[in-house]
């Protein structure tokens, strides 16, 4: 095995351990609970909801959860002086993120297309989901660059939540109706990811849905490029003086 | 085994160097000791050296080629143990090696370390579970892992009680005698000249001294006896100690008076290191 291999391994092992896997899961009943609670007319339109939720703002958290908890115990220095490569690093945290995000999908799945009936473009869907919580996980990445501590990577989800979640899911709730809001939110990645998302289970227009892909693409790419670039100073910074 | 020269270095959002124009070298097979107090410079050095600090100036060679040079397979050569614990806590201690061995090509057989450093029938435990000590000792097995050619250690008996100590400065003495080469920051003097071949002073940022702990000794101590004796009271007086066999004035004190203690004026590297620097080690 490959030292992305190994290190995957280790991340999936310490998600375990910390428990990140059990509340990752504890957070997929919540979201099987939404679906049942959203009645058979609705539940087509909640799975990309949940999703969208999951695949976004769950991936921040679980992969600034596991380097905060690296962090804490010093583990990042001990991490910085063994023979692998920063890409294979953050591959692995990227890989761990995008199977949990993966897990939950095949659970929602198991629940919305086995009990409930709902049609779903399953390999769309992965598509969508793996192209979100990768985008998404690179975010988190580059976050917990910039963040010293738990609380401060709580109030920085919090103020990224208010900022990019809640206006798509008031959107997508038809619960706001302004032009300027729906030209703005063409700039926002959560809006791009529900639209990809949404596109398995119902008929959206295809330069949408190619246009939010491309556009978190080029997002994620941006996010890759300054995970990549901006580990050594945060390895340096981890490393104290 | 390391050439270092005119080494400068300054923190990205410092304003003025930390490491200011050191040069020193190290062979293969030698321990070598930098020593100094907190601040000084140490540990920034030895970052700098293991390449988890970039940006220097001057020139380090590893093995008669750039530092540079070198990419992430440098750390296959490389142990390093940390002052500070850096282990996953809610891992063992096996998983915790397991997971850290698994990523080098070539690893030790942990089992006769683990038993050496006291700490086997705790294996299995999770590292929250450990005490400071515990965990000091786990880093060095951590250090050790990759069977290094060169050992990097910070304060590697911080935090030990006198008798784990002494095991883990005899497990570095033995590395030694198999071909080892350790560099080790440190601000125990004790430790220091009892394990290194050679030390460095070092105190805001620059060498003060680089030299045998012995030969610093020769240079700097005071070839002094004191003999403390009883006459009612009790005195003290002082001789040279170069002819000390045939001054009349020692022998007598010697034959007729009650000895209380005799002291040559070997100094510890902690005054000289005060000499030389003008710094204290502590406090």
């Amino acid at each position: 095995m490959g030292n992305l291999g190994l290190l995957y391994r280790g991340e999936m092992l310490r998600m375990r351990r910390y428990n990140v896997t059990a509340a990752s899961l504890v957070v997929v009943v919540i979201w099987i609970a939404m679906l049942y609670f959203a009645g058979t007319v609705n539940v087509g339109v909640s799975l990309p909801l949940v999703l969208f939720a999951d695949s976004t703002m769950m991936s921040v958290l679980l992969v600034s959860v596991i380097m905060l908890f690296e962090k804490q115990e010093g583990a990042t220095r001990s991490m910085l002086v063994l023979p692998i490569s920063k890409s294979e690093y953050l591959g692995a945290k990227i890989l761990a993120t995008a199977t949990s995000s993966v897990v939950t999908l095949v659970l929602l799945l198991i629940y919305a297309v086995g009990f409930r009936g709902v049609s779903v473009n399953i390999p769309g869907l992965f598509g969508a989901v793996l192209l979100a919580a990768g985008v998404f996980c690179l975010m988190g990445i580059v976050l917990t660059y910039r963040v010293r501590d738990f609380t401060g990577l709580l109030m920085s989800v919090f103020v990224l939540f208010l900022g990019l979640g809640v206006p798509t899911i008031l959107e997508a709730l038809e619960m706001v109706d302004s032009d300027w809001l729906t030209r703005l939110q063409y700039l926002n990645p959560m809006k791009s990811a529900l639209i990809i998302l949404s596109a398995s289970v119902e008929t959206i227009p295809a330069n949408e849905v190619w246009t939010s892909s491309a556009y978190l693409a080029g997002l994620g790419a941006v996010m890759a490029w300054l995970a990549w670039r901006q580990f050594d100073a945060y390895a340096a910074k981890e490393i104290g003086g | 085994m390391f050439e270092v020269a005119d080494l400068r270095y300054r923190y990205p959002t410092g304003k003025d160097d930390v490491i200011r124009a050191i040069s020193f070298d190290f062979a293969k097979g030698e321990i070598f000791g930098f020593l100094g107090p907190s601040g000084a410079g140490k540990s920034t050095t030895q970052k700098l050296l293991i390449g988890i600090l970039k940006g220097f100036r001057g020139r380090v060679m590893y093995q008669g080629k750039d530092l540079a040079s070198y990419g992430r397979d440098i750390y296959r050569d490389i142990g390093v143990g940390f002052e500070v614990p850096v282990h996953f806590s809610k891992l063992t201690a096996m998983e915790n090696l397991g997971f850290y061995g698994n990523l080098y090509p070539q690893r030790i057989d942990v089992e006769p370390l683990m038993r050496q450093v006291g700490l086997w029938e705790d294996r299995n435990k999770r590292v929250a579970e450990y005490s400071k000590g515990m965990k000091v000792r786990l880093n060095f097995v951590r250090a050790m892992l990759n069977d290094p050619k060169i050992l990097f250690l910070d304060e590697p008996t911080n935090g030990l009680d006198p008798q784990n100590a002494r095991i883990i400065k005899d497990i570095i003495l033995d590395y030694r005698a198999k071909g080892g080469t350790v560099f080790l920051t440190t601000h125990a003097m004790h430790d220091a000249d009892e394990l290194c071949d050679r030390v460095a002073f070092i105190a805001d940022g620059e060498i003060r001294e680089i030299d045998s702990p012995k030969s610093l000794k020769l240079r700097f101590g005071n070839r002094l006896v004191s003999v403390e004796y009883r006459d009612g009271a009790t005195a003290k007086e002082t001789f040279a100690l170069d002819g000390l066999a045939d001054n009349e004035a020692f022998l007598t004190l010697l034959r007729t008076k009650e000895i209380v203690t005799i002291h040559s004026g070997e100094t510890t590297l902690d005054d000289i290191f005060i000499k030389v620097t003008g710094v204290r080690l502590h406090g």
